[in-house]
């Protein structure tokens, strides 16, 4: 094996390595915004149908400004404010409210627990979310 | 006089001559349908005391909710105690469901109404306990694999012994005394109700006169804005967690001009009107599902 191609080979191994060590570590980790919808998070999506690109949330949002949709699918790098078609939720007991104003105000769209749905009053209007008790219904 | 004539003449009373102005008193609105007037509270009154809307009848009540809850947390102990969790690690529990969360659901409905509240967090709301996020960091990754069915790393537990959700989940499921699909479709169908009136009501001549009227207020303390949520939408407050100096001062504006010229008072009114217009227009799905709520409450009380 000459020098470049053992230094090819080694490089090569490298990347397989460092590949290899991201990918467990994501998914060992579970982390909210790391776009891929797992357990305990609601999932925004930029297309219906929870199609498209998505970024997940773990916990309460104010307002969605900072927030971008994750990965390589439709979407990807666009705002998530005002712009998410379809939502899940994937926890078990509370259930997501999806606001049309900021910081919980105004109208909103609920999605019930383990569900998925089209936004309806918040299509393309979402600027902020809370998880809320099912029994009765609050937030916060 | 027609409905609007009296709104216009409640908004012109209640406009800013000189300075500051009394509130005005109750304002008497003519509801949509036409069946007859909607008593709004005046614009003096508490917020605290906690507006109901007419759709509030197809939702749990504070005792209600109160019976369904310890209902639920009963069924989740003995689950998770079947499934290995002494009671020191089955606490605390995501139940704190109160009396006052329910009177104060509407509070941001129209985004900050409260003085003290403008003048202490702006548009911000003030800051409360995230239960659930609570919950979450009081336990174990083994002990919420019980509690919410979900591992560490995110996915579904591979425990069998488990159900769906974890005991919170069970215990949530086992509320329904109806199937599921219907308790939804008469949540979807509250839910539309709610957005159909809240853009009526957004679309009415009175709401429209009302925004004129809080907008001029707005634009003499040097304000500029067509609307309250454009107000409460500004992307400057949205951009960090707590509210600046500009920020609180226009909420402080915003909320002394929603007071003078009787904004609330008007907008719910209207809107419950609309409410009461469409809620009539599905009553019997209504009556449906109110009936199924009233069947999960007995059969919880009778449960215990």
């Amino acid at each position: 094996m000459t020098p470049i191609r053992r230094l090819t080979a080694a490089m090569a191994a490298t990347i397989l390595t460092s590949v290899l060590v991201t990918g467990a570590s994501s998914t060992a980790s579970a982390a909210e915004h790391d776009g891929g919808c797992q357990g305990l998070e609601l999932c925004l999506h930029y297309n219906s149908g929870r199609a498209g690109a998505l970024h997940d949330f773990r916990y309460r949002v104010s307002d969605f400004a900072p927030y971008r949709f994750l990965g390589s699918g439709a979407g990807a790098g666009q705002p998530v404010k005002n712009n998410a078609a379809s939502a899940t939720n994937r926890d078990g007991y509370f259930t997501a409210r999806v606001y049309f104003n900021s910081g919980y105000a105004g109208p909103a769209d609920d999605v019930p627990p383990l569900s998925a749905r089209n936004l309806g009053d918040t299509y393309n209007d979402n600027a902020s979310f809370n998880w809320c008790h099912q029994q009765p219904l609050v937030c916060g | 006089m027609t409905a609007r004539v009296l709104v216009r003449i409640a908004v012109l009373l209640a406009l800013p001559a000189a300075g500051c102005v009394a509130a005005p008193a109750d304002v008497a609105v003519q509801s949509p349908d036409g069946a007859g007037v909607v008593q709004a509270r005046s614009a003096g009154a508490e917020p605290k005391a906690g507006l109901t809307l007419p759709l509030d009848a197809y939702a749990l009540t504070a005792a209600e909710g109160r019976v369904l809850g310890s209902a639920a947390e009963a069924r989740v102990r003995e689950c998770a105690a079947g499934l290995g969790l002494d009671d020191a690690a089955i606490e605390p529990l995501p139940f704190a469901a109160d009396v006052a969360a329910v009177a104060a659901r509407h509070d941001r409905r129209y985004a900050v109404a409260d003085p003290e509240v403008a003048a202490e967090h702006g548009y911000h709301p003030p800051p409360s306990t995230d239960v659930r996020r609570e919950f979450h960091e009081a336990h174990t990754d083994a002990e919420l694999e019980v509690l919410v069915g979900v591992t560490s790393d995110g996915a579904a537990t591979t425990r069998d012994d488990i159900p769906e959700g974890g005991c919170l989940g069970a215990a949530s499921q086992a509320a329904s005394v109806a199937s599921e699909s219907s308790l939804r479709a008469g949540q979807d169908l509250v839910s539309a109700v709610q957005a159909d009136a809240w853009h009526a009501a957004l679309a009415d001549p009175r709401v429209l006169d009302a925004f004129a009227a809080w907008s001029a207020c707005m634009a003499g303390a040097g304000y500029h804005y067509a609307a309250p949520m454009d107000a409460n939408d500004d992307p400057r407050w949205w951009t960090s967690d707590a509210a600046g100096a500009d920020e609180l001062a226009t909420a402080v504006a915003d909320v002394a001009c929603k007071s003078s010229t009787g904004l609330i008072p008007v907008w719910s009114a209207v809107e419950a009107g609309y409410q009461s217009q469409f809620i009539a227009a599905s009553q019997a799905e209504l009556d449906a599902y109110r009936a199924l709520l009233d069947q999960q409450v007995s059969a919880a009380s009778t449960a215990r």
